[in-house]
C-alpha cells in the first residue's frame, strides 16, 4: 500500500505505475459504458421526424399550367372523375436554395429564346420533389434551366369554397423546409432558417391541427391576396393565433391575414386544434 | 523547453491517451449515427450530423472541464490530465463541424450572407424563451478556436503564461454560453426532460467538483504565522516531510514547495513554469524536482531545469533549528543558486 | 441592422490583415521572437497558423518591438 502511494506518474515515461495504469484502464471502461448511455438516452429521447420527402439528387418532370398569382403553382390535371368533372392538384414552386421561385420564374421569363410571359401556359419543368401529407413542392433546382417545354395558354376554373372569417391558433412555417427538406423544418432551432427562406419569398404557410387533430395549411396572403413576407418574420416558428378570411381554391387553402388585427403570441407551445 | 519546437512532442503515454480518446469518440459517434439510421429512418443526413457532432463535443467539454478539479481530489487520475490538450482541439474541431453544417444548413444560399443572417434573422435579443440562440454557439466556438489554435507551448511561452492561462480560463465562459445554448436552442423542441436531467447533471458535476476540490484545497493549506524576531517563518518539524517529497506553505502572498531529499532540505515556488502546475505534488525523480501534471524538472539546489531546457523557478532560503523547519519567504531569483540545508 | 453588419466587416478585415500577417509571422517572425522556432517543420509552422491569424496586433507589437 505504502509502495503504491509512493508511486508517481510521469507522462513522457514510457510506462505508468500500476496504480494509475489501473486506474486509467478502470476510467476508460466507464467512460466507454457512460458513452453508451448517452448516446442511447440522447438519440431515445428525440420527439422523432416528420414522415416527408426531399428526393434530393433525384429531379423529376412535372407537366402542367402555371399560376403565378397568389404564389407560384403548377396546377396538373389529374384526369377526369366518373362524372366528368376535371380534377386537379396544385404542385407548389420554390426556387433553389432559400428563395421562392417567383424570381427564377421571372428570369425565365426574360431569357432571349422565351421573352414573353409565362403565366397560364401549359409548361414541363424539371426539379427536385418535396412532399408530406399528401402537399407537394417543387424545387426549381437548375434555375433558368428548369422550364424544359413550353405549350401554349390554357383557361381553367378554379373550384372556390368559402369558410369565412376564422381565428386560427399554429404556427408560421416556410413551405420548402417543413414540407420536407429540413427535419424539423419547424420550431426553435429551425426559425431562423425559415425567416431567411420566406425573406427570400418561399411562401409562408400557417401550420394548424383540425378538431380531428390533423396537419392543415394555409398559404398566407395580405387583405389584397398578395404572398406574405416581411411583414411577418417576427412571428415565425412560434406558437401564435391569426385571423383572417379563410377560403379553399381547388386543393390548397388560404387565409387572408388580418394584419392590422395583428397575431397574438401564445403561452402554450402546444398546437393547438382548431374548429375547422 | 527544448530548443527547437515540434509540432507535437510524441511519446508512448500520448499515443495511447490519442488511441483511447478517438476510440471513445468514434464509439459514441457511430453509435449515434447507428441507432438513429435504425430507428428514426426519417432523419435527415444534415440533422444527423449536427446533432452527433453536437451532442459529442458538449459531452467531450463536460469530461474536459471535470479532469481538474478529479485530478486534484485524487492524483491516480493525472493520466487523463496529462494530454488534455489533445481532447481540447479534438472537441474544437467536433464542435467546429457542427456550426459550420449548422451555418451552411440554416443561414447559407439566403438572401443575405451567412453570417449576417446568423445574427439578424432571429432578432428576438430582449426574449429569453425566444432568444437567438444561434450566437450564443458562436461565440463560444469563437472562444473554443482561441483556445484550441493557441494550444502550444510556443503560444505558453511568447504570450507569457499569465495571458495564456487567463485566455484559457475563458473555457467557462464558453461552457455558460453553451449551456445556454443548448437550453434556448434544441431544448425548445426537443421537450423531453432527459436532456433537461442530463444537462442539469452535467451542470451540477462540474459546478459541484470546482467546489469540493477548491474546499480540499482551501482545507491542507497551511499558513504560519510570520515570528517577528527575523525573517524566518516556522514550517513543521523535519519528519513530516517524506522523503523525496515536499511540504506545501503560503506566506502571504508566497506559494513555497520546501523538498526532502538525500538527508537535505531545499525551498522553491510551488508554481511550475509550464501550466503552473503543483510542484510541491511533485517528487524528486533522478535528483529532480519533477511537475505531476506534465513532467517538466528542476532541479532543487537552484531551481533550474536541467540542461537543454531553459525553465527556472525561484528558490528560497531555509535552516533548521533541533528538528524545526524555518523558512525565508523572500524569494531569491528564479534559478539562484541556495546551499541545501542539511539535517542532522 | 448596420450596426452588426459593419462589426461583421470589421470582423473579416481583421482576419484578412491577420492571414497575410500569419503568413510571415509563421514563416519568419516567430524566429524572430523565439530562437525555438526558427528551424521548425512545416506543420510546426502551420499548427501556428490559426493563432498567428487570430492574435495578429499583439504579436505585431512583438515583432516590431525586437
Amino acid at each position: 500500500m505504502s509502495n503504491q502511494k509512493d508511486e508517481f506518474y510521469i507522462g513522457w515515461q514510457p510506462e505508468a505505475p500500476d496504480s494509475f495504469a489501473k486506474k486509467s484502464k478502470k476510467t476508460t471502461i466507464i467512460l466507454g459504458v457512460l458513452i453508451l448511455i448517452l448516446a442511447g438516452a440522447i438519440v431515445f429521447s428525440q420527439r422523432g421526424f416528420a414522415t416527408a420527402f426531399f428526393e434530393f439528387g433525384n429531379q423529376t418532370t412535372v407537366e402542367g399550367v402555371l399560376v403565378l398569382e397568389p404564389v407560384p403553382m403548377l396546377r396538373v390535371n389529374d384526369g377526369k372523375t366518373v362524372f366528368g368533372r376535371e380534377m386537379n392538384h396544385h404542385v407548389l414552386l420554390v426556387g433553389f436554395g432559400k428563395a421562392g421561385a417567383r424570381k427564377t420564374i421571372h428570369d425565365i421569363e426574360r431569357r432571349d429564346d422565351i421573352y414573353r410571359s409565362l403565366e397560364n401556359n401549359k409548361v414541363r419543368i424539371k426539379g427536385t420533389l418535396i412532399y408530406k401529407d399528401g402537399k407537394s413542392v417543387l424545387e426549381m433546382t437548375e434555375g433558368i434551366n428548369s422550364i424544359i417545354a413550353i405549350g401554349g395558354k390554357e383557361e381553367y376554373d378554379i373550384r372556390e369554397d368559402f369558410y369565412g372569417d376564422k381565428t386560427l391558433k399554429g404556427e408560421i412555417i416556410d413551405t420548402k423546409c417543413y414540407f420536407g427538406v429540413m427535419k424539423p423544418g419547424h420550431g426553435k432551432p429551425h426559425r431562423s432558417c425559415a425567416i431567411r427562406c420566406i425573406s427570400g419569398g418561399i411562401p409562408p404557410a400557417f401550420w394548424i391541427k383540425n378538431e380531428a387533430g390533423e396537419n392543415e395549411y394555409l398559404m398566407m396572403l395580405d387583405e389584397k391576396g398578395q404572398q406574405l413576407g416581411e411583414e411577418i418574420l417576427d412571428y415565425v416558428g412560434e406558437s401564435i393565433s391569426i385571423c383572417g378570411k379563410v377560403e379553399k381554391r381547388d386543393d390548397w387553402l388560404y387565409i387572408y391575414v388580418d394584419l392590422a388585427a395583428g397575431f397574438q403570441r401564445l403561452n402554450s407551445d402546444d398546437k393547438l386544434l382548431n374548429c375547422f | 523547453m527544448a530548443v527547437n519546437y515540434s509540432a507535437v512532442l510524441w511519446n508512448r503515454q500520448k499515443k495511447i491517451y490519442d488511441r483511447i480518446m478517438l476510440g471513445l469518440i468514434g464509439l459514441y459517434l457511430v453509435l449515434f449515427i447507428l441507432l438513429n439510421v435504425l430507428f428514426f429512418p426519417e432523419i435527415t443526413a444534415e440533422t444527423l450530423i449536427i446533432r452527433a457532432t453536437g451532442s459529442c463535443a458538449i459531452i467531450m467539454l463536460h469530461i474536459i472541464l471535470l479532469i481538474g478539479p478529479i485530478c486534484r481530489l485524487n492524483s491516480k487520475y493525472l493520466p487523463i490530465l496529462y494530454n488534455r490538450r489533445h481532447l481540447g482541439v479534438t472537441m474544437f474541431i467536433i464542435a467546429l463541424i457542427h456550426g459550420l453544417f449548422s451555418m451552411i444548413q440554416f443561414h447559407a444560399l439566403g438572401d443575405m450572407n451567412p453570417l449576417s443572417s446568423l445574427f439578424l434573422s432571429n432578432t428576438h435579443y430582449g426574449s429569453l424563451v425566444n432568444f437567438p440562440f444561434q450566437t450564443l454557439g458562436f461565440f463560444a466556438l469563437l472562444i473554443l478556436f482561441l483556445m484550441a489554435a493557441t494550444s502550444h507551448d510556443f503560444w505558453l511561452n511568447n504570450l507569457s503564461p499569465k495571458i495564456w492561462k487567463s485566455l484559457h480560463m475563458l473555457v467557462y465562459v464558453a461552457y455558460a454560453l453553451l449551456i445556454m445554448h443548448v437550453v434556448l436552442g434544441v431544448i425548445q423542441l426537443e421537450k423531453s426532460s432527459v436532456y433537461i436531467v442530463l444537462l442539469g447533471i452535467g451542470l451540477f458535476c462540474v459546478i459541484g467538483l470546482h467546489l469540493v476540490a477548491a474546499f480540499k484545497e482551501k482545507r491542507v493549506e497551511f499558513r504560519p504565522q510570520k515570528d517577528s524576531a527575523d525573517d524566518f517563518v516556522e514550517v513543521c518539524d523535519v519528519n513530516e516531510i517524506d522523503e523525496n517529497r515536499a511540504k506545501v506553505i503560503l506566506v502571504g502572498d508566497e506559494n513555497i514547495a520546501i523538498f526532502k531529499y538525500e538527508g537535505k532540505l531545499s525551498a522553491v515556488h510551488n508554481v511550475c513554469k509550464h501550466q503552473n502546475g503543483p510542484l510541491g505534488e511533485g517528487k524528486i525523480v533522478d535528483g529532480c524536482i519533477t511537475c505531476p501534471w506534465h513532467g517538466y524538472q528542476y532541479l532543487p539546489e537552484n531551481g533550474q531545469s536541467p540542461p537543454p531546457f531553459k525553465e527556472k523557478v525561484c528558490t528560497y532560503d531555509l535552516k533548521v533549528v533541533g528538528s524545526k523547519v524555518f523558512v525565508n519567504p523572500k524569494p531569491h531569483a528564479e534559478g539562484t543558486a541556495v546551499e541545501p540545508v542539511k539535517i542532522t | 441592422m448596420d450596426i452588426v453588419n459593419n462589426l461583421i466587416s470589421f470582423f473579416l478585415l481583421y482576419f484578412a490583415i491577420g492571414f497575410l500577417f500569419a503568413l510571415y509571422f509563421a514563416f519568419k517572425g516567430a524566429g524572430k521572437i523565439d530562437e525555438g522556432a526558427k528551424e521548425v517543420t512545416l506543420t510546426f509552422r502551420l499548427l501556428i497558423f490559426p493563432a498567428s491569424i487570430a492574435l495578429w496586433p499583439f504579436l505585431l507589437k512583438k515583432v516590431m518591438t525586437k
